[in-house]
């Protein structure tokens, strides 16, 4: 199912379900049983086949049954062996530092105030990572079966930038979906989303090379199944997760909610865009790893704001809710809970959230924090050394490419030497760096695909439509440019609340997509049950063709026909087809005809794709459809014999 | 690919539009020159075209190993000028040096050379400057094995960017086949370089320390192994590369070696291993599995050890058995009369040593190792029976399966109660009618189930297979815990004489002797093996010290009767001490019978039945007398009776015959025995034959039909065909013939009556001679048997003519007694009415000589 038809069909279903709440969980459950069944049906399966052997073989005496205990005792042992390799996928729970509550009796307490008011199922374990974020873990025993454990996860990031009072507001919110606040079927259906979603995403990832499975049947009925069951429940959880914004808006204060909620938006993207990629430059220079890194980050927290701030801001408020996205945008959530800050429609921003002393981290944890801290930056350094060294020794290498870049020639001269050079400085200091490079170089070929590309990406990335051109210009150049110019136009559009360019955009995506697989097929074969259209050539390419025939006095007429292309329609695709004289005693002679064709075709030019043939041999199917297309017939000699 | 078996199948034929290029076959790997070119591919039969099936194109065939793609010629025509006319338009549309080198790759990948060779010059012309286009030729050209004509490009490409690592990599590569390696390792510097890995394949710098190694110069060499080792750490675990590095390292013996220690692990050695080492790893694999599969089934077999306890004894059982785990505790139900097989129980068990207590009447205790040998359990099919004081008669039967198969052997199992048997493939189980084998297998089954008939009737089967030693056994066994079996008394009697062993039957007889109350059966069978002229007399002194002791007892009064010639007045005796003594009245109807009163040995034998009503003898005298007594319509009818009950019995088809005959009513009983062959139809041939004839003869004999009766037997060769033929001769007067049949010299003459009646046929045939010879064998015969028959003897010795009145007192076999008569009255001609009067009155049977007797016998009717 492409987005398009996702997100048509999600507004189908809201269309469909409007105020018949009923129905629609009537739906979700016949479709979790539908679920279930499939996971089950090859289990099913093997028992049954299983049973064809071992009911007889039961019956029989051993000395006559035994080739049927063997055939079922295969078939049990072999099928469900496959079956359950099919269906295993084992999930990690949260890797991270585990708190426990004699270490933070403030958190768990706050934990076990919350857990009550909400009803909330009990945790398994809280773990401190290094994310930005909080939530439930839901860690299945039984794989596809289900039996979740419950980890709260808790992203130290998240903590250090969000007060004790802020936290306990996305506490309240992740509990309320544990919760039968809103409805036990409503947080059951929430859990088997989140936790299908997860499984099935792991059930795609290949886990041995070329082993023979029963993956890729099940996987088809995952394809067909998860959409349908995803629409129906992410209409669903969009009311959840409002429902759960107003639950933790009650417990713990509208304002605490709608604090963090932007706090989140805007520091997420600090840490995304500027804290982490400059610390992983630090790479480029050093082999080892900063042991303060999560001091640091509590510092860029606490900093003053960065100069894109008021652009963040903006966007973080223009942000517009896509089928992609489980939450809704943050202007609709601060509105839902009536804190949406006034004059957004008249493009007033608040201001960036001022710094917290004393943090949530640090109200929590208490004197644990710095075990904490060190915890949770060892796992970091244990996670990314090995991405880390690598990228030390791929920056060695880049550095003595680019000295050697350097020595090979003057800057701006040679316009592939720019263009190695600009790649090399993006790989090594990303595209800001090789920007003015970039710039250079197209100024040489302008027509350059990729250029035109990283540099759309870096305009794009700085808030700068004009980045939308060189994206476009790098599709128009290369087709195989679109998918990536068009998530980072998606971005891009939704940063601006352009909710019509998305639409488009997703479209275009979509059409591509569907488009590139069909026409590849579409434009390497012509068949005779092809739907043919008049040739499109105009009076002079069509005349400089019959000069090319005229001049071989072999060739007795010829037909020109093009061939109707669904995908990519602006491409041409012309068949031609060679008629020689022959005397009426004469049999077509093959040899003579495919000596012409080989003699002619490197001669004639055609504004597109062409295909060359003569009458006779495999293509006869193919000549024959086209002698029937009347006006086929673009050149016949005065008195030919044919 | 195409492929014939002797002859048929598919193949190429013809070979145009042929292109060739050097490189390696993705096949084999051998650097060859691979042939790409039109063909077409036919069905072929002993190898000539037939059938043309497909054009193809065959893209780079391996001269070597003849492994290639093959397309359809049209798919890959279509292709190829769509996919390099779309190249060319968008290269046309726009002309930079990408659209150049993906339009000469396409012409390249259609195996274009002439056309990109053309195509090339132009690039160069257009973008000869451009070190991108010039490095990208060279390596085109190099892939397509023109590696001195992409020389150039690699070098141009190298002066205009000397940074270009693709240039710098070609030019090396130049370099390396010149082995100028220094030069090549100075180009190759930037490979050197930390964290090169992380940009670059650092193929080259392996090779060009390959290289290094060939030439000798290993100090390179390991520089650069070692470059590879701390850019690809996993490099050092590639038992290929450690060779390498191993070979420079032995030339240089350096202090350490850089390798790292190889991780040892099963994969590793699977990979290390050369082919015939993982296949015989695989078959070791494979072997392993199949030898634990053997180990598991034999500790499953000696895990899962099946006892039968069977319990065939009049007396409810229970049987402990205790040993490994928890006791075992069988109860089984006893024998009733009727039922059809013993009950049986079947417990698991492991093998081991047992303590076995049987309950019951009569406890039993004893040890016993249930074991088999470690490599018998597999193919072993062992039993182990816990019979209950051996109770059950068990049949072991081995059947050969084959085309031709022998005839089935058996072994009998009995008396013995704890018993393990091996080779049993079918215990308790029906064998199969047939088996699905291969031609000229031979398989043999054997089957362990109860015997299912009458023990009796395995004497005779024991003694034609020369197994009377088995028989014996058998026999005595089942008379030790069934005495009262007569059948198996009598057929036991009658082995021991057949086969010599009277002393060993005496002996077990004697045992039964102080029985109380007396076993008449038994003593009957004890008397009759002293019935003779030496022992008689010791006999009686025996049953008078008997008697003595229980001079009332009413059995042995009758026994007493039995011996000697006087017994009437012992039976008197034994009536009036009891007079529901069977034997007692049978013994005096058959004495009034034989004195020619019938009517009143009827009552008397009507009791004796009625008593004893299994008793055939008993039955079979009755209906004599009633016979005689003109009973015929009655016997008629209880002998139709007894038909209709069962259409098999022999014996009312004979006795209807009889009756019928007795009536005249010949036609009747003629009918009687085509209706048995009807009813015998269902048996099997041989029986059939058997049974049918017997009943046809009877028939034949009983309604006088001789002729009819010597056509039927004279084909007949066996025993019974060649006595029925002798009976036909005699009754028709042709004694002669009827004595070649049966030579006086032949070795079983010994029916005295038999002489004496071959004498009487004779005589009338006016052979006097030869007929005085049988008569003296007869009266020989006679002489050498019982007291009564003695008498008989010393009568026909006697010249003086004998007494009719004594006579007619004689209380003998009636059909005997007439003999005797008859022979008497030959003898004395002058008393030859009175005598026949006396015979004619006698109450005999419609058998042999009925017939001859009543016709010697006509003139005094």
């Amino acid at each position: 199912m492409t987005r398009e038809e996702f997100d048509a069909h999600v507004r189908g279903i809201e269309r469909r379900y409007r105020g018949r709440p009923l129905a629609l969980r009537l739906r979700l459950v016949v479709l979790a049983a539908v679920g279930y069944a499939g996971l089950l049906a090859g289990l099913v399966l093997v028992f049954a086949l299983a049973a064809f052997f071992l009911v007889p073989a039961w019956l029989l005496p051993i000395a006559d049954g035994w080739p049927f205990w063997f055939l079922g005792g295969c078939a049990l042992l072999g099928g469900g062996a496959a079956v359950v390799r099919a269906l295993w996928v084992r999930l990690a729970p949260p890797e991270g530092r585990v708190v426990t509550r004699r270490e933070a009796p403030a958190l768990h307490a706050a934990l076990e105030d919350l857990r009550r008011r909400l009803g909330a199922s009990p945790f398994h374990r809280v773990v401190v990572t290094g994310d930005c974020n909080a939530a439930v873990n839901e860690v299945p025993r039984l794989g596809v079966l289900g039996w979740p454990r419950h980890w709260l996860q808790l992203g130290l990031p998240l903590m250090e930038s969000l007060s004790a009072a802020e936290l306990r507001a996305v506490l309240a919110h992740e509990f309320a979906h544990l919760s039968g606040r809103h409805g036990r079927f409503a947080a059951w259906i929430y859990r088997l989303r989140r936790s299908w979603e997860q499984v099935f995403a792991r059930l795609r990832e290949p886990y041995v090379k070329s082993a023979v499975s029963l993956r890729p049947l099940l996987l088809r009925f995952i394809d067909w199944f998860w959409p349908r069951f995803n629409a129906h429940a992410f209409v669903l959880s969009r009311a959840n997760e409002f429902e759960a914004d107003a639950v933790a808006a009650r417990l713990a204060g509208a304002e605490n909610i709608a604090s963090s909620l932007l706090r989140l938006e805007v520091h997420g993207r600090l840490l995304g865009e500027k804290f982490w990629p400059d610390l992983w430059l630090e790479a480029n220079r050093t082999d080892t790893l900063p042991p303060d890194v999560f001091l640091r980050l509590r510092d860029t927290l606490r900093a003053p704001p960065p100069a894109q701030a008021g652009v963040w801001l903006e966007q973080a408020f223009r942000w517009t809710t896509s089928t992609a996205d489980t939450h809704p945008c943050l202007s609709e959530r601060l509105r839902a809970v009536a804190r949406l800050p006034a004059g957004i429609e008249r493009g007033e921003f608040p201001a960036w959230p001022p710094a917290l002393v004393p943090s949530a981290a640090e109200t929590l944890l208490g004197p644990a924090l710095e075990k904490v801290r060190a915890a949770v930056a060892a796992r970091w350094q244990k996670d990314s050394a090995e991405n880390w060294h690598a990228r030390h020794g791929r920056a060695a290498a880049l550095h003595d490419r680019l000295a050697r870049l350097d020595t090979a020639g003057p800057a701006g001269t040679d316009a592939d030497g720019l263009w190695d050079k600009a790649g090399v400085l993006m790989k090594l200091e990303g595209d800001a760096a090789a920007a003015p490079l970039l710039r250079q170089f197209l100024a040489l070929r302008s027509e350059h695909a990729g250029a035109n590309f990283c540099l759309g990406r870096h305009l794009l990335a700085e808030s700068d439509a004009a980045g939308e051109a060189h994206l476009e210009r790098a599709i128009e150049t290369d087709e195989d440019c679109l998918p990536g110019a068009c998530e980072l136009l998606l971005v891009h559009f939704r940063r601006l609340g352009r909710e019509d360019r998305i639409r488009a955009t997703q479209a275009r995506l979509d059409r591509h997509e569907a488009a590139v697989a069909a026409s590849h097929t579409e434009r390497l074969n012509v068949v005779a049950g092809d739907v043919f259209i008049p040739h499109t050539l105009t009076a002079e390419e069509l005349a400089a063709l019959r000069a090319v025939l005229v001049a071989d006095p072999e060739i007795a007429a010829a037909d020109l026909v093009q061939k109707q292309m669904r995908h990519f329609q602006k491409q041409r695709l012309f068949v031609l087809c060679l008629r020689l004289q022959r005397a009426w005693y004469q049999l077509p002679n093959r040899d003579r005809e495919q000596a012409a064709v080989a003699r002619l075709l490197p001669k004639i030019r055609l504004p597109g794709r062409k295909l060359v043939l003569a009458p006779h041999g495999g293509f006869r199917a193919l000549a024959s459809r086209l002698a029937s297309i009347p006006s086929a017939r673009i050149f016949r000699r005065a008195a030919a014999k044919l | 690919m195409p492929t014939t078996y002797n002859g048929i199948g598919t193949r190429y034929a013809g070979r145009r539009n042929e292109e060739r290029r050097e490189a390696a076959c993705h096949s084999c790997g051998r650097l060859v020159n691979l042939t790409s070119y039109d063909t077409r591919l036919w069905f072929v039969i002993l190898f000539i075209p037939v059938i043309p099936l497909a054009r193809k194109r065959i893209l780079d065939e391996c001269p070597v190993c003849r492994r290639h793609y093959a397309i359809d010629a049209e798919k890959w025509e279509t292709q190829k000028q769509l996919g390099i006319s779309g190249a060319m338009d968008t290269y046309e549309a726009s002309p930079t040096p990408e659209a150049a080198m993906e339009l000469h790759q396409t012409m390249l990948n259609f195996h274009q050379r002439a056309q990109a060779a053309e195509f090339r010059r132009g690039m160069v012309e257009k973008f000869g400057e451009n070190a991108h286009v010039r490095a990208y030729l060279g390596e085109a050209l190099t892939r397509v094995g023109n590696a001195a004509e992409g020389a150039p490009h690699f070098a141009r490409a190298l002066e205009l960017r000397p940074d270009l690592p693709e240039a710098r990599v070609g030019v090396a590569r130049q370099h390396l086949g010149a082995q100028r390696l220094d030069d090549a390792r100075g180009l190759l510097d930037f490979l050197e370089k930390p964290g090169a890995e992380h940009l670059y394949s650092l193929e080259p710098l392996e090779i060009l320390a390959d290289a290094y190694r060939a030439a000798g110069q290993h100090a390179p060499a390991l520089e650069l192994y070692q470059r590879l080792l701390a850019g690809l750490p996993a490099i050092g675990q590639v038992p290929a590369f450690r060779k390498k590095v191993q070979l420079s390292e032995k030339a240089l013996r350096p202090a350490a070696t850089m390798l790292p220690k190889r991780k040892r692990s099963l994969k590793n050695l699977w990979r290390s291993a050369g082919g015939l080492l993982r296949a015989a790893g695989f078959v070791g694999l494979i072997l392993l599995l199949i030898g634990a599969g053997f180990i598991i089934a034999n500790e499953y077999n000696r895990r899962h050890r099946t006892i039968y306890v069977i319990n065939a004894t009049d007396a409810d059982t229970s049987v402990i058995v205790r040993g490994a785990g928890e006791d075992q505790t069988v109860r089984l139900a006893r024998m009733r009369p009727g039922d059809a097989k013993p009950n049986m129980q079947e417990i698991v068990l492991p093998e081991g040593h047992y303590h076995v207590l049987i309950g019951g009447e009569k406890t039993e205790e004893f040890d016993w190792d249930v074991r088999t040998e470690y490599w018998d359990r597999w193919g072993g099919k062992n039993v182990w029976l816990l019979n209950v004081r051996g109770a059950a008669l068990l049949l072991s039967e081995h059947v050969t399966y084959r085309r031709d198969p022998p005839p089935p052997t058996f072994e009998l199992h009995f008396g013995r109660t704890a018993e393990a048997l091996s080779g049993i493939t079918n215990p308790f189980t029906v064998l199969p009618a047939s088996l699905q084998m291969k031609s000229g297998e031979e398989r043999v089954l054997t089957r362990l189930d109860f015997f299912p008939g009458e023990p009796s009737g395995l004497l005779g089967a024991l003694a034609l297979q020369h197994r009377e030693a088995e028989a014996f056994d058998l026999a005595e066994w089942m008379l030790r815990r069934n005495a009262a079996d007569e059948t198996m008394l009598q057929n036991y009697v009658a082995l021991a004489a057949q086969a010599h062993q009277t002393p060993r039957a005496e002996r077990l007889l004697r045992t039964g002797l102080a029985v109380r109350p007396v076993n008449i059966p038994w003593h009957r069978e004890y008397q009759n093996l002293h019935m003779n002229r030496a022992d008689e007399a010791a006999l009686a002194a025996e049953y008078d010290g008997l008697l003595a002791a229980q001079p009332e007892n009413s059995a042995l009064l009758y026994l007493r009767g039995r011996i000697g010639p006087d017994g009437g007045a012992f039976f008197e005796r034994a009536h009036r001490a009891d007079p529901m003594n069977p034997y007692a009245n049978f013994a005096l109807g058959y004495d009034r019978l034989a004195m020619a009163d019938a009517a009143g040995a009827r009552p008397l034998l009507e009791s004796a039945l009625a008593a004893l009503p299994e008793s055939v003898q008993f039955a079979q005298l009755l209906w004599q007398c009633r016979l005689a007594l003109g009973e015929t319509a009655a016997l008629e009818a209880e002998a139709r009776a007894a038909i209709a009950r069962e259409p098999l019995a022999i014996g009312a088809s004979q006795r209807l015959i009889d009756a019928l005959a007795a009536q005249g009513k010949n036609a009747d009983a003629l009918k009687i025995a085509a209706s048995y062959a009807r009813a015998a139809a269902q048996l099997p041939p041989e029986e059939r034959t058997q049974l049918h004839a017997t009943v046809r003869r009877h028939a034949l004999y009983a309604t006088g039909d001789f002729a009819a009766l010597e056509k039927d037997a004279a084909p007949d060769r066996t025993p019974a065909g060649r006595r029925a033929l002798l009976q036909a001769l005699i009754e028709q007067g042709r004694a002669a013939e009827a004595v070649k049949l049966q030579p006086l010299t032949a070795a079983n003459v010994e029916d005295a009556l038999h002489c004496l009646l071959v004498s009487l046929a004779l005589r009338q045939a006016g052979d006097a001679a030869t007929a005085d010879a049988w008569l003296e064998r007869g009266v020989q015969l006679l002489s050498a048997s019982s007291k009564a028959e003695q008498n008989f003897a010393r009568i026909l010795r006697d010249s003086a003519p004998p007494n009719p009145a004594e006579l007619a007192a004689l209380k003998t076999d009636t059909m005997g007694k007439a003999i005797v008569l008859a022979t008497l009255a030959a003898q004395h001609p002058e008393q030859r009415a009175e005598l026949h009067a006396l015979v004619r009155k006698l109450p005999l049977a419609r058998t042999y000589p009925y017939h001859f007797l009543q016709r010697l016998t006509a003139a005094e009717k």
